[in-house]
């Protein structure tokens, strides 16, 4: 009797191609973005407690290999933000404006630009509170 | 060795052979009539691979206020050179719009109009627009609406993958079939009391064809074996654009659309051949309905083989091709109304039809022969039905009109589903001895077959002989010498065949005895098709004689029956249903007049 | 004069072998072939004991479906031009089991198809009344046109590593088609698909790789029907919370 031969993917799936690898590192990135957000719930906690607390775990922070821990984060995030936002268009129905269907690059753009507007009041208000 | 395993029959109470849109709407006909009967679909493919698929341009019936069921049967009568059965195109007429919406509701996605209304197309040989259309891709519309409707009804057991090899019959009916699981190689009865045959044309006997692989016309052979005979098989279709070597097809939507054909002097040469005078492009009658690029099929090939003989094509490495021009339809168009033919052009003859001719030749692309019917699909054999184009009823006669065939199939596959469903359940299988005899038999004819010693010929010698002799024999135009030498080459086939080995002695999906057996019953409707051909000494449609130029109803105003025997096959004659349009001259290029009537000359 | 060839490494594999393995061949190189072609000429001219699928040879039937240097393509419309020098390695579809050398077991598919009832479903008892069509404009056509032009070829399966994964999943061109039905403005039954499309194995187990929708011949986008099924799933979830007594049947 014939037996059909069974090929699943194995575990190292991702390694197979580079499309797979780079979907791969997009979904790693929540990791890393985890590890931050909780170094940042952390660090609100020690900022309730008193200041030689906060200030050992901020020096913490600033440790060369935590620095290194956050600009990796860094990246991971603008990779996920940035295949987030072209992956958009396929990801949302059709819009149509005025009976003609909106093209990709708008919706793409817009959101860059959104990103870009929002980080810049963000930047804004940091620096203002840093600076009074 | 194809394992002999004695495993108990596979039971139903109808059996469908053949998955495409006949099959599958004969099968929903059946579960719809009465929905306690058992019903097995058999087939060598899964169902959506059928040769359905590729059909392009639309499907036919009376629609829009403008038309009227005369217009439509009156079209299809002269498009067949009065060779169709009269109570059959009004039957079929009549059924069709029926069939269509049905489709609709059953999700076919057929081109709108603004108004939400099914939207029509111009098409070859119709006076009036009545095509329907799903862009340019409506086969495969309308197999994937019908497979993915069928998937509803639980009575239909598909048995996808399973090759038939053989009739089974047993007092004097037709009890179902042997077929060969193709994935085990276990060769088993499968049993009903009523066999739908549903298997398709056999255009792959061919050389230059549009058909698929699978278009070996294994169902007609099945029924020619068991003793039915096989109608009107002279009368084959060219398609007058195929794209060169490959054959693709090149719908005649494009023409529908206002595309033309052009020769190597850039003229549209069909005004030459009695099929009217071209309107300027920007005409907007242009297209014409019955005129010039909107000619029945015959005659445009026949014009094609003509303009060929007088130097005025293009010569290529796979023989002479003319232009088909559809660049003053605009990107726009093109994309809106016939993308699939771009995107063939694009990918199979590296041009991009937006700016560039698309070059095409004529192949062949239907069979308007097959299986002896009547208007119920019953065959001489009772308990064997046929639909489709395995089936000649016979609606297209001498030469078919564009998108008469996808009709066909719902028309036909329902009817024969119906009055199947009312046979079988007025039967029950018996257990007789010649039926584990004739299964016996098909199982050491395959072994037999598969044992032979190695070193013997090989299954592709034995095919480019076939359609060679074909090709040279019975073309568009034919005579007693090239169909005599077919008949004989074909007889001498026939013995080579028998000298054929395999290399392939698998059991399990094996190819290659599939293929064999493909071969051998192609070799059968050659013999019925060459035969009948050198029989009919006239022309009419597509059958064209050099030597017999004229149409004779007088003596010919009949279908071809082919039957098989031993030696060559015998051919008789039955007389064609008229009903209330005797025969006429058949004219194309003005609105045809339909009360002339001056015997029928071509 | 030696004609011009290319070599041609072939997945060969039948169930009384362990294991799977390759047979080189030599076929002519001809700049209008395609893969097709080259298989053709092998079984035709050399072996005739190479089993493979193939019907039309132009893109509409999804017979013709193989991995050909790694990647899933239909191997009617994957031409020899662009694979020369070469060698070629062909080898059946990914994620599929084999049931004989270029030839895989489609059953898995046509089980997930028949689970997302790929079908019009009318919840009026209208659809024996067949005087005239239901009516239809052509923005309503265009919602589902794109995903209803699945040849069910399988590529998008073998592209998937969730389907190479997990045995479950629905996959791509189903989910597809069932968001086909969905958007048709005649279908009534999007309740019950939707039941299955939201289930683990449904739409939800997609991570959206989208390898699905650039091997798809067809560019049917089924990554894109799916993304667009959990929008909807995610709408509704919230729609059904907050406002549970709206009769949604």
């Amino acid at each position: 009797m014939n037996r059909p031969l069974d090929r699943r993917l194995g575990w190292t799936w991702w390694a197979r191609k580079g499309s797979y690898m780079r979907v791969f590192l997009r979904e790693l990135s929540a990791v890393f973005l985890f590890v931050e957000v909780v170094l940042i719930a952390i660090l609100f906690h020690k900022a309730g407690q008193d200041a030689t607390t906060y200030v050992e775990y901020t020096n913490f922070l600033w440790h060369p290999l935590m620095v290194a821990l956050h600009f990796l984060a860094l990246a991971f995030a603008l990779w996920h933000t940035v295949t987030f936002f072209l992956l958009a268009p396929s990801a949302l129905p059709p819009i149509r404006v005025v009976g003609r269907r909106v093209p990709s690059f708008i919706i793409v753009s817009q959101q860059f630009m959104g990103m870009v507007f929002v980080s810049l009041v963000i930047g804004s208000w940091i620096a203002w509170v840093g600076a009074t | 060795m194809p394992k002999i395993d004695h495993v108990e029959d596979i039971r139903h109470d109808v059996i469908i052979i053949g998955g495409g849109g006949a099959g599958l709407r004969a099968a929903i006909a059946v579960a719809e009539t009465n929905p306690s009967l058992s019903i097995g679909l058999v087939s060598k493919v899964y169902p959506m691979r059928s040769h359905t698929v590729v059909a392009e341009g639309g499907m036919a019936a009376v629609a829009k206020p403008n038309d009227t069921r005369d217009f439509h049967i009156y079209d299809t009568i002269s498009g067949s050179d009065w060779l169709a059965d009269q109570d059959a195109v009004e039957y079929f007429v009549d059924e069709a719009p029926r069939e269509l919406i049905q489709l609709e509701h059953w999700g076919c996605p057929w081109n709108r109009e603004d108004s939400g209304q099914v939207a029509v197309r111009p098409f070859g040989g119709m006076q009036i627009e009545r095509t329907w259309y799903a862009a340019d891709k409506t086969g495969f519309h309308v197999l994937h609406t019908l497979f993915q409707t069928s998937l509803r009804f639980q009575q239909i057991t598909r048995h996808d993958e399973w090759f038939a090899t053989a009739l089974l019959t047993a007092d004097g009916r037709c009890q179902g079939c042997v077929a060969i699981e193709l994935r085990t190689g276990e060769i088993r009865a499968i049993r009903a009391n009523a066999v739908i045959m549903c298997t398709g044309g056999g255009g792959r006997i061919f050389p230059f064809t549009t058909n698929g692989a699978i278009k070996t016309g294994d169902g007609m052979a099945l029924a020619y074996r068991a003793g039915v005979p096989l109608k009107d098989m002279e009368f084959v279709q060219y398609h007058p654009t195929g794209l060169p070597g490959t054959g693709i097809l090149i719908t005649e939507a494009s023409r529908g659309e206002g595309g033309i054909l052009l020769n190597n002097q850039g003229r549209r040469y069909l005004e030459n051949y009695d099929l009217g005078s071209p309107l300027p492009l920007t005409d907007p009658k242009h297209p014409q309905n019955r005129t010039m690029e909107l000619g029945p099929r015959d005659r445009l090939s026949q014009a094609f083989m003509h303009e060929q003989a007088a130097g005025h094509t293009f010569k290529g490495p796979y023989g002479d091709y003319v232009h088909l021009d559809v660049r003053h339809l605009g990107e726009r168009r093109i994309d809106a109304r016939i993308p699939f033919v771009r995107e063939l052009a694009k990918n199979y003859a590296g041009i991009d039809p937006v700016k560039d001719l698309i070059p095409v030749r004529p192949v062949v692309h239907y069979m308007m022969g097959g299986i002896d019917t009547d208007l119920d699909g019953a065959t001489a054999l009772p308990g064997l039905y046929a639909a489709g184009e395995c089936a000649c009823v016979s609606i297209n006669g001498a030469n078919r009109l564009g998108s008469n065939s996808l009709t066909e199939l719902v028309v036909f596959g329902a009817r024969a589903g119906r009055h199947a469903a009312t046979v079988a359940q007025a039967h029950s299988l018996t257990d007789a001895p010649e039926i584990n005899h004739q299964l016996e038999e098909s199982r050491s004819r395959i072994s037999d077959l598969q044992n032979r010693p190695k070193g013997g010929e090989r299954l592709a010698d034995v095919r480019d002989a076939l359609t060679t002799a074909m090709e040279a024999g019975a073309g568009i135009f034919r005579d007693e010498t090239s169909l005599a030498a077919c008949c004989d080459t074909l007889r001498d086939i026939r013995k080579q065949m028998s000298h054929v080995s395999l290399d392939d002695t698998s059991s399990v999906y094996n190819t290659e005895l599939t293929t064999a057996l493909e071969l051998e019953g192609m070799i059968d409707i050659a013999e019925a098709l060459a035969h009948s051909a050198r029989h009919r000494t006239e022309s009419r449609g597509s059958h064209q004689r050099t030597d017999y130029v004229t149409r004779d109803d007088d003596n010919f105003l009949k279908h071809s029956l082919a039957f098989r025997t031993d030696a060559n096959p015998r051919i008789e004659y039955a007389d064609v249903a008229i009903t209330h349009w005797p025969p006429a001259k058949r004219t194309y290029g003005a609105k045809p007049d339909q009360k002339e009537n001056d015997g029928g000359n071509q | 004069m030696k004609e011009t060839t290319i070599q041609l490494d072939i997945y060969r594999y039948r169930p009384d072998w362990d294991a799977p393995g390759y047979q080189t061949y030599e076929v002519p190189y001809r700049d209008d072939w395609v893969v097709l072609d080259a298989l053709n000429y092998v079984k035709d001219q050399i072996d005739g004991s190479l089993s493979y699928r193939w019907s039309c040879r132009m893109g509409v039937c999804g017979s013709c479906g193989m991995q050909v240097n790694g990647e899933p393509t239909l191997t009617c419309a994957t031409f020899l031009t662009d694979l020369y020098p070469g060698p070629v390695k062909v080898e059946p579809l990914n994620n599929f089991p084999v049931e004989r050398d270029l030839v895989v077991d489609l059953t898995s598919f046509l089980e997930k198809l028949d689970h997302v009832s790929p079908y019009i479903v009318r919840k009026e008892d209208d659809e024996n009344d067949l005087t005239s069509e239901y009516s239809q404009t052509p923005a309503e056509l265009e919602r589902y046109k794109q995903f209803s032009m699945c040849i069910n070829c399988m590529l998008c399966y073998a592209a998937c590593p969730v389907v190479g994964r997990v045995d479950e999943f629905l996959g791509p061109a189903a989910l597809a088609l069932a968001q086909r039905y969905n958007l048709d403005s005649r279908d009534q039954g999007k309740n019950q698909r939707q039941d299955v499309m939201f289930q683990n194995e449904g739409i939800w187990e997609c991570t959206f790789v989208g390898e699905c929708s650039t091997v798809c011949p067809k560019h049917v986008d089924p990554a894109g029907a799916i993304q667009q099924a959990k929008l909807e799933g995610a709408v509704d979830y919230y729609k059904r919370l907050l406002t549970p007594w709206v009769d949604r049947s």
